[in-house]
Parts: structure tokens; sequence; C-alpha cells
């Protein structure tokens, strides 16, 4: 698995510079418009979504054949994606509590919210990860952004319900984290068994 | 056969509009294995059932004697496929570095050795390579992990004879340990006349022929001739027959036999390329 994370690395490298200083600006002025803590759900979840860019060029220069044909199995290859999901996503939630408590000190702001966006931020990308991750690999590449259309809208949809329903406290966010959880980990699961039957043409 | 590093047994696979048809062939240990066929015969679903890419509906297939893809030893068997299948932003000293994390026998010393002999820019993404050098790049990567097979799915195509020729040698001098083996696909049957032990001929998902390469050549022969000729030769030694605009042309197995029997008639040697296009375009006896 570390060749393939190292190999996505390489990837996104070059992104990952820009998207720094995108998220930058971006904080700088939600700093200013609402929280600086916001910040830490769009860095969790747009870094997290960079891992589709390492699919669809796997998918488009024909490496999925020759990785296949490398003592790699296929449920490592969709493991790496998954376990590169995760880090781009902690990479992403890191920067965000770096930068807003940066911007909190600097600013006066309230450091209690920040537990509120963590347990978005945390829960989000994992739901969105359950759909988004799966229909990359397994749609082609115009029904794969399907799956990015619907993951967000899905994800902030479930978060929403159990909020109304549950109200908002401590134990929801902790419930909604469960279950983020639990879905990511079935997704990785059976994207595993659905793509070891998969023909690579 | 228990010394083959690769058996086909009735490997079937079917798609919509196209059938691997109960194919069986070996590569023995110590041998070059050339397969041959027209576009759209079944080389590159052969060569990818037999690398368990996509998953054959039934028959086995035998890789350095293993059945079970799962427990297949990957870090002995090179692949080089047609065309570029490596991220194309990475260069090969990155590549390099996420083999090194792949491989078990990755041998680094041996790749860069082998990019300086192709002249292969280290640090260079592989887009801004030509074709020919991104076909290099995929052989190189095939030779530097201790491979005992080698599967190439049209290796050679894009490079220029000098560079074929360079190749063959490699194949010629890896052949050499008699616990390698290869199997190549390719049109330029010239190749697989100077370096192949055994040709496979596909032909619509079915195998024609697997014959030694030497009983071709040597043996096979066409016979250039006019009507009358044609009537008089015995049915039973025609393989195939084409009806040209001003001859026939005859396919045989025997071309001395055939040239004693009929003094007159002008027999030729078949090259691979006339063989297969006396299968495709004539009739088969």
């Amino acid at each position: 698995m570390k060749g393939l994370l190292i190999k996505d690395f390489y990837i996104i490298k070059s992104v990952l510079a820009i998207m720094c200083v995108v998220f930058l600006v971006i904080g700088a002025s939600l700093s200013y418009l609402a929280t600086p803590w916001v910040l830490t759900v769009l860095a969790t979840v747009m870094l997290g979504m960079m891992v589709t860019t390492t699919i669809n060029v796997d998918r488009s220069s024909g490496w999925m054949k020759t990785a296949f044909t490398t003592p790699v199995s296929r449920k490592t290859v969709i493991g790496s994606k998954y376990m590169m999901y995760l880090l781009l996503s902690a990479a992403g939630l890191l920067f965000g509590l770096v930068f807003g408590s940066a911007a909190t000190a600097v600013l006066g702001g309230d450091m209690r919210s920040a537990g509120l966006y963590i347990c978005i931020s945390v829960t989000m990308a994992l739901l969105s990860g359950s759909v988004i991750l799966p229909a990359c690999f397994l749609l082609d590449d115009g029904k794969s952004i399907l799956g990015n259309i619907f993951a967000y809208p899905l994800s902030a949809g479930i978060f929403v319900a159990f909020s109304l329903i549950m109200g908002e406290g401590a134990a929801t966010l902790g419930v909604l984290i469960g279950i983020a959880v639990c879905i990511f980990a079935a997704s990785w699961f059976l994207a595993g068994k659905v793509l070891a039957k998969k023909d690579i043409l | 056969m228990e010394n083959a590093a690769l058996e086909l047994m009735d490997v079937s696979k079917h798609y919509t509009d196209f059938t691997l048809d109960h194919i069986s062939f070996q590569v023995p240990r110590g041998c070059i294995v050339g397969l041959i066929g027209e576009n759209g015969a079944g080389k590159s679903t052969t060569i990818h059932t037999v690398l368990g890419l996509t998953h054959k509906d039934g028959g086995t297939v035998s890789l350095l004697g293993e059945t079970d893809p799962d427990k297949i030893c990957r870090d002995q068997i090179g692949v080089v496929f047609d065309g570029n299948n490596y991220p194309e932003m990475l260069t090969p000293a990155q590549l390099g570095k996420v083999f090194k994390n792949i491989y078990h026998s990755w041998d680094q010393d041996r790749y860069t050795k082998l990019l300086e002999h192709f002249r292969l820019p280290i640090n260079k993404r592989l887009r801004q390579f030509s074709k020919g050098m991104k076909m290099k790049y995929a052989i190189s990567v095939a030779f530097s992990h201790n491979s005992r097979m080698l599967i190439l799915d049209e290796a050679t195509s894009g490079l220029d004879p000098v560079m074929r020729d360079e190749i063959l040698d490699m194949l010629l001098d890896f052949i050499q340990d008699e616990d390698h083996s290869i199997l190549v696909s390719s049109h330029i049957t010239s190749d697989l006349e100077k370096i192949a032990d055994y040709i496979v001929f596909l032909h619509n998902g079915r195998i024609v022929f697997s014959k030694p390469k030497d009983e071709l050549l040597d043996c096979y022969g066409i016979i250039k001739c006019g009507g009358a000729l044609f009537d008089k030769i015995d049915k039973k030694e025609i393989i195939a027959y084409r009806k040209m605009d001003y001859e026939w042309q005859i396919l045989v197995e025997n071309r001395q036999a055939v040239q004693k029997k009929y003094p007159d008639a002008l027999v030729t040697p078949a090259t691979i390329d006339e063989i297969m296009l006396m299968y495709v375009k004539g009739e088969v006896s």
C-alpha cells in the first residue's frame, strides 16, 4: 500500500500547494463574514475529494491494469484510496483547526464552536466519502460525477435529519460520527468485494 | 506439462459480441511463445485472462505453477502492455520510488541502468515522452524486478527497427536462464520469426494452431499455380487456398514433399505473415 500512497501523493502534490493558498484566502474571508471554523469543514471535505483526482488519473492512464499485475491485491488498491481519503481529510481537518485557532486567537472569538465544526467535518467527510469513492471506482467517468453531486447534499441531509430528530447536542454528534464511521467502513468493505469481481479492460 | 511456466486449459470468456472459445496452449519453461492473430482475434483478451484482469468463464490458467490468481507470485511476472499505463504526470524517478515500495524484488540499480541504456530522462514527466520512449520505459520496469516470466502485449509496436532489434536481443538474453519464459503477442511477425520457439495463432477467439516456429518456417510452403495444377493437387495436402486475380495460392504443410510430387509447381517457403493471411483470407480445407 505504501507505494500506491506515494504515487497518489505525487499526483496531487502540485495541487495541494494551490489548495493551501485557496484555503487561506477563503479562511480569511470567512473569519470576517462568519466564523473561521467553517474552514474546518471546507478544508476537510475539499482535501478529501482530491482522491477522486487520483482515481480519475488511474483510470485515464491505464494504471489500474498495471497495478493489478503487481504484487498488490485489488483490495489493497481500493484500500489505498480509502486510506488516502482519510489522510487527506485528516490533513484538511488539521489545517482548519490550526487556522481556526489562529484566527480566533487574533480576532477573538468562540473556541467552543470548534467542537461542533469538528464533528460536522468528520461526519460530512465520512458520509460523503462512502458515496464518492465507490462511485468513482465502479462507474465510468460521466456517471461517477453523480456520486460527487449527490454525496454532499445526502450527507448534509442525514446530518440535518438526525439533528432535527434527536436535537442538537453532544449525544447527537456522537451518534452521527458513529453512524458515519460504520457507513464508511461498510463502503470500504463492499467496494473491495465488488471491485474484486470487476473486469479491468 | 509440469515444466510449463504458463498453461491454459479450455479457457473461455464470453462478451456480447465476442467469445474466447476453449483456448488451450502452454508456454514451456525456457521458451518464447509468440501469440499472433489479426486485430480482434482475442490476443489481448487471452493475456488479460492470464493475468487475472478479466475473469474467465471457464477453464483453468496455471501461471508459474499456481492456478489461484490471488496466490500467484506477481513479483516474478513482468508485464508490458501496449500504450502507456502509468500516470503521465509522474517521472521515472518518482515511479521508481513507487515500484520500490510495491515489488519485493525491485532492483533499483538495474532500473537506473536500463533508463540510462535507453537514454530516458529520469526527471522528465512521462507525458513528455514519445510513444517509443514510453514503451522503452515500460520494458525497463518489466526487467527491473527479477521476473521469471515476461508477458508482452504488443511491446515492440512504435519502436524503430534498431530499438526493436535491441529489445529482441534483451529478450533472447533473458531466456538464456532456463527458468525464464516469455509470452509475446505481436503484429510484427518478423520479430517472432527471429526469437520465438513456438507460435500460437488465434483467429476469431479460437486457436488455429500451436506449433514450433521452426516447423512453420522449415516445412510450410505456398504453391502459386494456375487452375490446372490446382485441380491436380490432392486436396488432403491443402491447408488453405486463395484464388487471386491471375493465380491460385495454396498453403501446404510439407513443401518438400509437395515439390517432389509436383516438380513443375512453384513452391516457396511461407512466412508467418503469409500463413496467417492464408488462414484468415483464404478458404481453409
